[in-house]
């Protein structure tokens, strides 16, 4: 049994900090409605503001700490509420689209700042040793765990106890009643932004001493909070706390067990993971309810580009794709990987534009797809052609699986499902030999086409543009049949579609299948192109970014793919500027989250310009009415 | 004196109001009446600031105070009391009443709404989401009295209700026009509301089809006007 | 019995009793009124006819077949189609292809293989049927704009021809009125006569819009707090007496 203490004192602790970053996310998200994927980003803004003012500028610790809380605290979390006010009355893909863009945002600004290895954090807290029965306990272990338990229970007082908390728990029951209480809802909004925010910095700065400062990790780390928030059902507190513990618990207890199988190796980081998923699938139906959405209608802006037009367009595509061989040079290589980069962003499209299926596990079908490929036409040595085809098949099951949270959640919820999933996989599948393999790599094979060599880059260059062109004559033929209406019809209003007769679960099933196939197919060429690939290559970050990067390449069915591929990795190598090139995700970020905000209906610049206008001739009726109200004969009561 | 000149208001494209005017004097009850759907939730939803109209003004006391938050209408005694029930379903019955009043000392609100609804002094620690109908609208309506409001808006506060509280709530309204306060109200107890009523107005289909005195208004083509034909 | 029968209806959300006890017939080829103060459970009575609550007790039936326990899409594909009060509108898609899906989304149904690929005759149908409701609804003029950047007015009648070009036998209108004008309102009441006496469709109509109601329903129920108070022809209703006391509470201390 004393075995176990070690590991229970590792969990509780870590899990201490889960629970206190994700008491801050579920008090933001059921505030605002707002559920904020970037909260990581702020926990690795405040472990590196701690790190900049302490180590770098030598300030003491205890006001480096308390610069940090009121930074993250009166600055981001200001930030955030301007964010949320601004996402208000937008679609859930919108504001996942935001919050994801400010974490890809926030997270390029730190690698783009301090490199992308891991600094060395030193520890601040006393790391004396004393014994509890015969097990070691770290000093600055019973002070972080302190500090986060004292932290929420202090949270959770302060919402019982003061007017202000009070007012926060009235603005989740009904914010517009608060307003007509005579409390600024606003002002309720941001006090809970901020301790929110101060929270994730303050999780962040007792988290690095134990993982070190690594921008990545940082971010991801509190990302666990999702898996505590989950068991906290995102709206109880001391829940939400209760599950960072298990949280903590299970991951650290796992690493004793599973350190014997090498196969399970990836189990203890996926702990949070496995939970968010588990508890997303399976609870209750209406166990889980999302907040702020509000049916905003779409006001359509389809392109309405006469059919000549398109035509003219597609076929002087295809000539510039034809003709690149002999402008790129060099960089042609750069060029296929573009290729299959729109292939997966036309595949990605199908999913979340088409159909409003807001995924987040885009990488992990063509991580799939890559994999699948290199063990059936590198190991089995299966045909070119038939493996590439299988490759994509056997993805369908996998989208398939994706598709069953798709049938019992929608909107966030199926964000936050899908983005597990892909860690999950990520962690705990990757390493498998059935995927990468305990090496992380597998090689695959160029097709082999008799006199036309596909060794060379301009060989396997026209191999790569006739299967992405073919690839996207079948999304397109998808998009324009019945099967695109029903989709199209499925993202305006699954009720209306199922009160027209169609399951749309069935149609869902379909959606995600059909996307599974295409990213797999883009991955498996992928694979044969770079000849060895790994796990690295598809990371669950990458389905992020593809997301963001789809959001602000416009709305085109065809164009918008290729613009996205084309600033995803062409565009980088063109610039030289190193600098540039470093802060691109952070302009992804930016832009995403721009595009999100524009994109309320709320936001009618019209409107405004014509309520200015009107302001003018105000006074000219106020004579008029109170000439009325005489006339109707109202002065005090009979 | 709260007074909607010439509004036309709306949900997105949809256009629920079109050139109301509607004046509450100061000191009088003005009953609005109108079938299902006429516009009348959308008026008081102008009138304390929710909803911004599309063009048209909201005056109080010869202010303009178009496109003033909420807030700060209550802040110059506009108080509305929505329609369902107006409580914090999650706090107790203590914290409505502080959160409701948030100018108010602590200790004079609850004694207020204890001298208004003494059956809330027995309930201070209740969860309010656990009430009973009725005490959950004297919650609500509790609010008109513990600030110092003077245009209180009323939405439909006896829907719903039993009879007997429906008359502890009519007893309520008439105390608070007594104490002097402005009243708007939308009531479909037309008689009862009629009966304490200064001055009227009917909407039909977004548009004012009456304003006069009760006296001028007949009952028969109220009706007539909610299952009938046009009035 | 030919049309929508409604037995003993119950709904109880948590402690409230949105429907209780309701008891309704509305024939084929008849246009019946479901009218009631604000809150008296009409549009819930629909979503338990179409599947979307699940009442506590009480029978559903179409044509005499039960539909109580059938899914939401099931319960369509017999022959219930619906509107909605706030209008689920497919708004990126043109208006032609909303009246399009209305036929196609029965067609694809609960088969993955016709989700994508049609049958062959069904193209021709699809397109004879969206031709003809369009027509109908005197909305060929607009067939390529986008849905959602219509008028209020243009939008309800999109939604009743996405439903007319549906199979359906029975349609329950909720509140299709709500934002027209008097003339778009009449208009509107022209088409649902029409579709009443060309197909013989049933039509349960739950609306606001009293001259709509009493012109068009031979047989109007009155439901208030859920329970049902009063049917009769609209004559009667508009005499009766406890209809008056629901909609004014004259009498009701």
């Amino acid at each position: 049994m004393r075995d176990f203490f070690p590991f229970i004192i590792a969990g509780l602790v870590t899990g201490s900090v889960y629970g206190l970053a994700a008491t801050g996310l579920v008090l933001s998200y059921q505030t605002s409605g707002i559920f904020n994927f970037g909260h990581g980003a702020i926990a690795a803004v405040g472990a590196y503001l701690f790190f900049q003012l302490r180590q770098e500028w030598g300030v003491p610790w205890p006001i480096a700490g308390v610069v940090v809380l009121v930074i993250a605290g009166l600055v981001i979390g200001y930030v955030f509420e301007r964010l949320a006010r601004g996402l208000e009355g937008t679609s859930t893909a919108a504001r996942v689209v935001a919050t994801v863009g400010v974490l890809i945002a926030i997270q390029g600004l730190l690698t783009a700042t301090y490199g992308p290895a891991a600094r060395d954090s030193r520890t601040f807290l006393p790391t004396h040793v004393f014994s509890i029965g015969g097990v070691n306990v770290g000093l600055d272990q019973v002070i972080v765990f302190l500090v986060a338990l004292g932290a929420t229970a202090a949270l959770t007082q302060y919402l019982r106890l003061t007017a202000t908390g009070s007012a926060m728990r009235a603005v989740v029951d009904d914010s517009q009643l608060l307003d007509l209480a005579g409390t600024n809802p606003t002002r309720v909004r941001r006090t809970s932004w901020a301790i929110g925010s101060a929270f994730a910095a303050l999780s962040g700065v007792l988290l690095a001493p134990a993982i070190g400062l690594d921008p990545l990790l940082l971010t991801l780390l509190v990302i666990q909070a999702f898996g505590a928030a989950a068991i906290g059902r995102f709206s109880s507190l001391p829940l939400t706390f209760g599950g960072g513990l298990v949280v903590g618990l299970i991951a650290s207890l796992s690493t004793k067990y599973v350190s014997q199988y090498q196969v399970l190796s990836g189990f203890p980081a996926a702990v949070p993971f496995i939970v968010l998923f588990v508890v997303l699938v399976f609870a209750r139906r209406g166990w889980l309810a999302e907040l702020g959405t509000s049916a905003a209608r779409k006001v359509g802006r389809r392109p309405h580009a006469s059919r000549r037009a398109r035509i003219v367009g597609v076929v002087s595509l295809i000539a510039v794709v034809a003709a690149a061989p002999f402008f790129a040079g060099p960089r042609l290589p750069v060029y296929s990987t573009a290729l299959v980069f729109v292939l997966v962003f036309a595949s990605l499209r199908l999913l979340v534009v088409t159909s409003g299926q807001v995924s987040l596990c885009h990488a992990t079908f063509a991580a799939v797809g890559a994999t699948t490929f290199a063990h059936l036409a590198g190991g089995a040595g299966l045909p070119w052609l038939l493996a590439l085809l299988l490759a994509g098949l056997l993805a369908v099951p996998v989208g398939a699986v994706v598709a069953v949270p798709a049938i019992r959640l929608s909107g966030l919820f199926l964000a936050l499902a899908t983005f597990g999933f892909g860690i999950l996989v990520e962690r705990l599948v990757f390493p498998m030999a059935i995927m990468f393999g305990k090496g992380g790599q597998v090689t695959a094979p160029r097709p082999d086409l008799g006199v036309f060599d596909t060794n060379t880059p301009k060989g396997f260059y026209y191999v790569a543009v006739v299967i992405v062109i073919l690839g996207l004559a079948g999304i397109h033929a998808a998009n324009r049949s019945r099967l695109g209406r029903l989709l199209r019809g499925m993202a305006d209003s699954p009720v209306a579609l199922a009160t027209l007769g169609t399951s749309v679960n069935i149609t869902r099933v379909i959606v995600f299948c059909l996307s599974a196939f295409f990213a797999a197919v883009a991955g498996a060429l992928f694979a044969s192109f770079s000849g060895t690939v790994g796990g690295v290559s598809f990371p669950s970050f990458l389905s992020l970014t593809l997301v963001v990067v789809l959001a602000i390449a416009g709305g085109g069915e065809l164009l918008a793919p290729v613009v996205a591929a084309v600033a995803l990795q062409i565009v980088p190598s063109y610039v030289r500027n190193a600098t540039f090139n470093d802060y691109l995700p952070v302009l992804f970020g930016v832009s995403a989250v721009a595009v999100a905000v524009l994109s309320n209906p709320r936001l009618d610049v019209d409107a405004r310009l014509r309520a200015l206008g009107t302001r003018v001739h105000w006074r000219d009726r106020t004579s008029r009415i109170a000439v009325r109200a005489r006339a109707v004969g109202a002065e005090g009561r009979p | 004196m709260l007074a909607l000149s010439h509004v036309d208001a709306g949900y997105g494209e949809t256009t629920v109001l079109r050139d109301v005017s509607l004046v509450v004097p100061v000191g009088s009850v003005v009953s609005l009446l109108g079938p299902n759907g006429a516009g009348k939730t959308t008026v008081l939803r102008v009138a304390s600031g929710v909803l911004h109209p599309a063009s048209g003004r909201l005056l109080l006391d010869g202010d303009d105070v178009t496109g003033v938050a909420p807030h700060q209408l209550v802040a110059r005694g506009v108080c509305h009391i929505p329609e369902g029930r107006g409580i914090f379903r999650s706090l107790t019955v203590r914290e409505n009443l502080l959160t409701q009043a948030p100018s108010t000392p602590p200790a004079d609100a609850l004694a207020r709404a204890v001298e208004a609804f003494p059956i809330l002094g027995e309930r201070l620690s209740q969860t309010a989401g656990t009430l009973s109908g009725g005490q959950q609208q004297m919650l609500a309506l509790a609010r008109a009295y513990t600030t110092d409001a003077r245009v209180v808006l009323l939405d439909e506060v006896s829907m719903g209700l039993a009879p007997l509280v429906v008359d502890e709530i009519f007893s309520f309204v008439e105390r608070l026009a007594a104490a002097g306060r402005s009243l708007l109200l939308v009531e479909q107890y037309v008689t009862r509301a009629l009966a304490i009523s200064d001055f009227v107005y009917l909407l039909n289909k977004g548009r004012m089809a009456f304003a006069g005195e009760p006296g001028e208004l007949d009952e028969e083509a109220v009706f007539q006007g909610y299952v009938g034909a046009s009035v | 019995m030919n049309g929508l029968e409604i037995r003993e209806m119950r709904v109880r959300f948590g402690g409230l009793t949105a429907v209780d006890g309701v008891s309704l017939t509305a024939p084929g080829g008849r246009i019946t009124g479901l009218i009631g103060p604000n809150g008296a459970g009409k549009t819930t009575i629909f979503n338990a006819c179409t599947g979307l609550v699940r009442p506590e007790s009480g029978q559903v039936r179409l044509d005499g077949e039960d539909l109580m326990g059938l899914s939401v899409p099931a319960r369509a594909r017999r022959g219930v189609g619906r509107t909605f009060q706030r209008m689920e509108l497919f708004d990126s898609l043109t208006v032609a292809e909303n009246v399009r899906l209305g036929r196609e989304a029965g067609q694809a149904g609960g088969n993955a293989v016709r989700h994508v690929v049609a049958r062959r005759s069904d193209g021709e149908q699809v397109r004879a049927v969206t031709e003809a409701t369009l027509e109908l609804c005197d909305i060929t003029h607009i067939a390529d704009r986008t849905a959602g950047a219509l008028s209020t007015g243009q939008r309800r009648l999109v939604e009743l021809a996405r439903t007319l070009a549906g199979r359906f036998s029975m349609l329950l209108l909720d509140e299709p009125s709500s934002g027209l004008d008097r003339y778009e309102t009449e208009r509107f009441a022209e088409i649902l006569r029409r579709a009443v006496a060309d197909r013989g469709l049933g039509i349960l109509l739950v609306e606001h819009d009293m001259s709509l109601v009493m012109t068009t329903c031979e047989h109007i129920y009155v439901v208030d707090f859920g329970r049902p108070i009063f049917d009769g022809t609209p004559i009667q209703v508009q005499t009766s007496e406890a209809v008056r006391a629901a909609y004014l509470g004259s009498d009701a201390a």
